[in-house]
């Protein structure tokens, strides 16, 4: 009875998808510790999955892939060491997942204080209601982990949360992340999302972070998924008094890729840095959709994000900032810039604030353009051939982004990749 | 060294240089000065080969070779250099980087063995402080935030490190102040010799008491319609190029 009711309206979509939901309604494999989880997101499933318009899907489709939607994956891939190498951030501890599922043996967790899915902590962040992906996470969630860096167990060695698709996956991946930093702690963590072969389907992370008083986290995204993933990384966030959240990313694309960043400013103090780089090329589809919510009073943000698009790649940018009715003294910032390279490669800007507030300076900016002509003739001038100037000036623009991080070794980890995607875009960036 | 033979340039169909005929020797600095918008700015980017610019009529030899049919990065390696009036900053790209990517790029050119990383970290060095270039500037992204005098040296040692055999001075001397106006002038005067040759363009005179050229040329009009002896700079500066039936931005948008 219940499920009919839930199931109201799928009618009108095709049996496919039909079918996808009702077997989504049905699945209660998850971990047990969730069930009261999984039957409120349900209820909300039909109305937050963006099988059809909406705003905020407006420039990254998936009904496409909803038509035909991909089954649940059943058991990870078989991945070597080997494997993994070429992914690894050195002196990093390391949490792998792949296709979802933590692997223990593939994992270097000495030192680092965490658990299965902590049943207190998931879905405290992440909005189910939310137009998105929360709700059919939280349905179908099979797997994941909970991170904790305390007074008790400080770390002592950056982690990095690796999460990898496997030659053999067909099918869908739900996996659920939680990070907590308990008040007054530092950490610093670096996600890598890439692909071993070519996997098919859906892959889809919920990230939820809590950062305690004081508590200061550097998270580093970097991005790649085959070219036949869906890839659909959902992080949401509490950011409490006096804590700072600094995220980088490196975002690679797929055959259509979302980063969601939804953060909430909870306490005087706080503040979100966000920023960025996307690169596309060939058919690739990257959309970076931010949501910073000023809470409270006395809070910042600041958001750049700078895309190079090749071929018929397209990224979006939806950075939205809103500040709460009746705070005062809030900065908010973003800044989307886009260097097109090709006739066919698009971006979309889509800047938005939403201010109730009157003691607020907010600024917005998105540019799109070419590559600078004095800048290339000035290199030309000076010997570099034509196909080294542009490759020198996509690196340069994409390069500017690292001045804001001081990691030495971040810096090293995402410029290699940025040489990497340079090398394969067939652009000589010249000589570092 | 160079021979431009009765030039006539354009850009968006607007006429800029009008029969221009010039000849330079080994070794000779030769000064162009002359109002706003007579040419001066178009003959040294036609030079360095800028995009943009149609030449249709006259030629241009460079040691014997057609300068036109040779791409920009061909041009400098042959010898040409173009020292910018306003040097274009490049975020994201540190100045070492760039004067490696370009002397490697020329050297390669030359048929010269390219250099190493600390090879080329030594030359630069040693030449920077030459300009008294600090080390930090070189690790900065290419003159952002570099004051107008701090980029003008940049563009020294670039010309340093490049060693061409015929330098375009474009304004070098604007925005500088008397102190590096005299660095940048022995930066270049470092470098003349016998087989070096220099356009230097000018508005004033004051850049030639430090870099004394054995001629003078004035172009007005898109031609030159006088020359003379580093005495002639002298004379302008005292009565202005109304002495020879010109005023000073007559041509200004034109």
């Amino acid at each position: 009875m219940r499920e009919r009711n839930l199931g109201q309206g799928l009618e009108k979509f095709s049996p496919a998808l039909r079918n996808y939901v009702s077997e989504a309604l049905s699945f209660d494999a998850g971990p047990e510790a969730l069930s009261g989880l999984r039957s409120h997101a349900r209820e909300a499933l039909l109305e937050t999955l963006p099988l059809g318009r909406s705003e905020r899907w407006k420039y990254t489709d998936l009904r496409r892939y909803f038509a035909k939607p991909t089954r649940l994956a059943d058991a990870p891939g078989v991945v070597s060491q080997q494997d993994l190498e070429r992914f690894l951030i050195k002196g990093y501890a390391r949490a792998v997942f792949i296709d979802g599922f933590l692997s223990t043996e593939l994992s270097d967790l000495e030192g680092v204080e965490w658990s299965a899915l902590d049943e207190k902590i998931v879905g405290r962040v992440a909005d189910i209601k939310s137009t998105g992906f929360v709700a059919l996470n939280s349905v179908l969630l099979k797997d994941g982990f909970s991170l904790r860096v305390t007074k008790s167990q400080p770390q002592q060695r950056p982690i990095q949360l690796i999460c990898l698709t496997s030659d053999k996956l067909v099918g869908e991946i739900h996996t659920r992340i939680t990070i907590e930093i308990e008040e007054n702690i530092e950490a610093s963590i670096c996600e890598t999302h890439g692909a071993i072969g070519s996997g098919v389907g859906l892959c889809d992370y919920v990230i939820e972070i809590v950062l305690g008083k004081n508590a200061r986290l550097q998270h580093v995204v970097h991005q790649q998924a085959s070219q036949d993933i869906h890839h659909v990384v959902t992080r949401a966030g509490r950011i409490d008094e006096g804590a700072k959240f600094t995220g980088f990313s490196l975002l690679e694309g797929g055959a259509l890729s979302r980063s969601e960043t939804v953060l909430s400013l909870t306490g005087a103090g706080s503040e979100v840095k966000l920023y960025g780089i996307g690169l596309m090329r060939s058919r690739q589809h990257c959309d970076v959709t931010t949501d910073i919510m000023h809470e409270v009073s006395h809070c910042n943000s600041e958001q750049v994000f700078k895309n190079v698009v090749d071929g018929q790649g397209r990224t979006v940018f939806q950075g939205r900032v809103y500040v709460a009715p009746d705070v005062q003294g809030i900065e908010a910032h973003q800044l989307n810039r886009n260097l097109l390279l090709s006739k066919n490669a698009r971006a979309d800007s889509k800047p938005e604030l939403i201010i109730h507030a009157d003691d607020v300076k907010c600024s917005h900016g998105a540019t799109v353009g070419d590559l600078d002509e004095e800048a290339l003739f000035y290199l030309r001038s000076r010997g570099v051939s034509e196909n080294i100037a542009r490759g020198i000036l996509i690196r340069g623009f994409a390069a500017e982004m690292f001045e804001v991080l001081n990691d030495k070794t971040i810096v090293t980890y995402l410029d290699e990749a940025l040489e990497n995607w340079l090398l394969c875009a067939d652009y000589d960036g010249g000589l570092a | 060294m160079l021979s431009v033979r009765n030039l006539h340039a354009e850009i968006e169909g607007k006429k800029i240089l009008k029969g221009l005929n010039l000849d330079l020797g080994f070794g000779e600095v030769h000064a162009i000065m002359g109002p706003n918008g007579s040419g001066k700015s178009t003959l040294s980017y036609l030079l360095a080969g800028r995009p943009g610019y149609e030449v249709t009529q006259g030629e241009i030899y460079y040691k014997g070779k057609n300068l036109l049919e040779l791409s920009v990065e061909d041009r400098s390696g042959e010898g040409v250099f173009l020292a910018f009036q306003y040097p274009v900053e490049i975020p994201g790209v540190s100045g070492m980087s760039f004067l490696r990517n370009s002397l490697n790029s020329v050297r390669k050119y030359r048929g010269q063995e390219e250099l190493s990383a600390a090879e080329f970290l030594k030359l630069a060095r040693g030449k920077a402080s030459e300009l008294g270039i600090d080390q930090v500037m070189l690790n900065r992204p290419v003159n952002v935030g570099f004051s107008g005098g701090e980029k003008k040296r940049n563009e020294v040692l670039q010309m340093a490190l490049l060693e061409p055999s015929l330098a375009l001075l474009d304004e070098t001397d604007s925005g500088l102040d008397i102190d590096a106006l005299k660095i940048v002038s022995d930066g270049f005067n470092a470098l003349r010799s016998p087989d070096r040759s220099a356009l230097v363009i000018t508005h004033y005179q004051r850049l030639l008491n430090h870099i004394v050229p054995d001629k003078v040329h004035v172009l007005a009009q898109g031609r030159i319609i006088e020359t003379g002896g580093k005495d002639l700079a002298m004379e302008l500066e005292e009565k202005g190029y109304g002495m020879l039936g010109i005023q000073d931005g007559e041509l200004e948008g034109a």
